[in-house]
């Protein structure tokens, strides 16, 4: 049995840069760079050991590990090396981590349908990944080679990990050993016209947001279904050479299939406008124009947490559906109306919310019901957001405080119920300062922290840092 | 909390053990290693193929000797059960290519799959004409694109016959030693190859138009300090 680069269970660990000394534990996988096995540590936290194949371990890689451990981790949703580990009676290099918990799971199991995850824990997840990789990108690093497979979630919450973080270089600088995945590469990398970069990165994020949403790769329709065998030079041609949106408004010669790509159509009817007028962005300037035409990082965010904000039950059946809040969030977002070039009588567009003039709320999108639902309970804050409020929602920083966005560490309101009268809803005050609450018959109260006013159309609401009114 | 639609469309993946069981694998216990090592790159198929969003993993074998013959039809993964085989007779590769080259056409092939893998076990020489057998099945089109790979097990295998089978002069056959590296080998074929099929990873830096219409990474380097060879 060969001892110069494999490890057997018992065997010791130095790890000096932490100064502790762990034993290995087991085998937990073997990928193309290495094997990784969990280690016991002195004091019980959970690490793994990624040690590489002997000719993976290269001076390359050795300096990237070592310039990833000394900057810090852009968020605790990185599974970050944390110390280089080298040993005398082994061939090459490794590093420790922390081990990924086992609530995170692989996103195939979405995609698989073994797992059945809310809209909201999905959308969660998104922002997350967006979020995150605008902190990596924001320190100058990009990842190189983003894919359904280096990411995880919980499928009860939404939050994430990202991981195989070691070929994580500083944007520009030509090193690494991998380019990518060709469903998740860039075309101008598939091409051969660029080597991965922060832009090649946003690329690679719109892929994967669109996997999660809709089920389906944005650039497999009637063409994809129509190659024989998808070997790399058909890949090369399909994500590559000749990519063309499934739902491109101007040209429906890869509209998706019904045999094969049914959950494109279905979600694609789903969702609401807005979302879809940037994933259309996204893939028709986002792939001709690599500079210039990609959606940024933040333009996600916005249109993430705003779709995620307009999630409601339905009255009848329960299933998640979306407050037609499109000309609002469109506005807000500066989304121009005009799709620009658009044919009036292509599929696409005749599908959209805003050409059938829908101001109200879609029908329940699911069969069995597809009631109307009216009268949505939902709070306006500043005329810059809309959240719709069900028996579950919690308002944040990010909701109230213009200087806090994305800050939801802790929930400064929730919907309550009264305590005597079931059919009477509320919202209660978890932070620490007093709301001044406007009635809708005129009279002006002080809600006190803990305390709970009614949620009736009209009220207003002064959270000090902004104001919100409550309509439906 | 139930969302709309279904799963994600897969594509099939054809994977098949192609099994020299000739009278000479019963030598030093070569057949019994073989059967252990199938068996043992089972779980890790199954761990492999739940992760790949694009593959529909289904397995099948057939084996040779005097004659060739299928021993298990094209078997999703999670179903997928090896019953360990004999040896005995000749080694009859050319039945072996002409029954491939039978299935590797559509029907029974489907219109939408991915390369299939051909992975081809042997310790020796082909007793019949395996070079008509070979162009028989490389002129099928899913033979051509189908990722072939051998593993000679021991050191009397035929290296020539079995890159012949490859047919790309960047790759070689694997050659395992001893039962331990056959283990190995059969385990990275069952693992990453077949991802490979599914989702090519590039190595390089630049697309060089290469011929190859698969990439294929490294096997595992298996430096041999084993005491048992055959």
């Amino acid at each position: 049995m060969n001892t110069t680069h494999e490890f057997q269970a018992g065997e010791p660990v130095h790890i000096n840069s932490l100064n502790i000394v762990c034993n290995i534990e087991k085998e937990l996988g073997s990928g193309t760079q290495g094997k990784v096995y969990s280690l016991i540590s002195p004091d019980n936290t959970q690490l793994v050991l990624k040690w590489y194949f002997p000719s993976m371990a290269t001076k390359e890689q050795y300096d990237i590990l070592k310039s990833l451990i000394q900057k810090d981790s852009p968020s605790n949703r990185f599974l970050w090396p944390l110390a280089l580990v080298k040993t005398p009676n082994k061939e090459g290099f490794g590093y420790a981590m922390v081990m990924k918990e086992s609530r995170f799971k692989s996103f195939s199991l979405w995609l698989s349908r073994k797992i059945d995850p809310s809209f909201k824990v999905l959308l969660t997840a998104c922002f997350e990944l967006v979020q995150s990789f605008h902190l990596l990108h924001s320190k100058g690093l990009c990842y190189q080679d983003l894919s359904l497979n280096n990411i995880y979630f919980d499928p009860e919450n939404g939050e994430i990990r990202i991981g195989d973080t070691d070929n994580i270089v500083v944007n520009g600088q030509d090193k690494g050993n991998v380019i990518g995945t060709p469903k998740f590469m860039a075309p101008e990398i598939i091409v051969g016209k660029a080597l991965p970069n922060t832009q090649t990165d946003l690329y690679s994020l719109a892929i994967i947001l669109f996997y999660i949403l809709f089920l389906n790769h944005p650039l497999e329709g009637k063409i994809e279904s129509s190659i024989k065998s998808l070997d790399l030079p058909s890949m090369s041609k399909l994500y590559g050479f000749e990519p063309i949106f499934i739902f491109d408004p101007s040209n429906d010669s890869n509209y998706p299939d019904p045999a094969f790509h049914e959950n494109a159509i279905i979600f694609w009817s789903i969702y609401p406008d807005f979302i879809k007028r940037i994933f259309i962005r996204a893939f028709t300037n986002g792939i001709t124009d690599p500079m210039h035409g990609r959606v940024r990082e933040t333009e996600w965010q916005i249109a993430l947490l705003a779709l995620r904000d307009s999630l409601y039950y339905c009255k009848r059946c329960g299933s998640e559906n979306f407050l037609a809040t499109d000309s609002f969030v469109l506005e807000k977002l500066k989304i121009p109306v005009d799709l620009g070039g658009v044919n009036p009588d292509n599929n696409v567009w005749k599908q959209s919310n805003m050409a059938k003039g829908v101001q109200s709320n879609p029908l329940c999108w699911n069969p069995k019901c597809k009631t109307m639902n009216t009268h949505i309970l939902n709070i306006r804050i500043d005329d810059r957001l809309f959240v719709a409020l069900n028996h579950d929602t919690k308002l944040f920083l990010h909701h109230i405080d213009p200087d806090r966005k994305y800050d939801f560490s802790n929930p400064i309101a929730e919907v309550s119920r009264h305590p005597t009268d079931p059919g009477v809803w509320g919202l209660k005050n978890l932070s620490a300062c007093t709301w001044k609450v406007g009635k809708a018959n005129g009279d002006v109260i002080e809600v006190y922290s803990k305390q709970s006013f009614s949620l009736v159309p009209g009220t207003q609401i002064d959270f000090g840092t902004s104001k919100g009114v409550v309509c439906y | 909390m139930t969302l709309p639609g279904g799963e994600i469309s897969k594509r099939e993946l054809h994977f098949i053990w192609i099994v020299d069981c000739s009278g000479s694998m019963r030598d030093d216990g070569k057949i019994q290693a073989l059967n252990y090592a199938i068996k043992e790159a089972i779980p890790h198929m199954q761990r492999e193929s739940e992760n790949n969003i694009q593959a529909n993993l289904l397995i099948s074998a057939l084996k040779f000797s005097t004659g060739a013959q299928w021993i298990i039809a094209p078997t999703r993964v999670n179903e997928f059960k090896w019953t360990d085989i004999e040896a005995k007779g000749e080694t009859d590769l050319g039945q072996a290519f002409l029954l491939l080259s039978e299935i590797l056409r559509i029907p029974p092939m489907t219109e939408r799959g991915l390369p299939p893998v051909l992975v081809l076990l042997s310790d020796g020489q082909p007793t019949d004409n395996f070079k008509d057998g070979l162009e028989k099945l490389l002129s099928e089109p899913w033979g051509r694109k189908a990722i072939r790979v051998s593993i000679a097990i021991g050191e009397d295998a035929n290296m020539d016959v079995l890159q012949r089978f490859i047919g790309d002069n960047e790759r070689q056959p694997l050659l395992a030693r001893n039962p331990e590296s056959l283990t190995k080998y059969i385990k990275w074929v069952s693992t990453v190859v077949q991802t490979a099929s599914a989702r090519p990873k590039s190595q390089q830096k630049y697309y060089d138009g290469s011929i190859s219409n698969v990439d294929i990474p490294k096997p595992p380097e298996i430096i041999s300090g084993a005491t048992d060879v055959w």
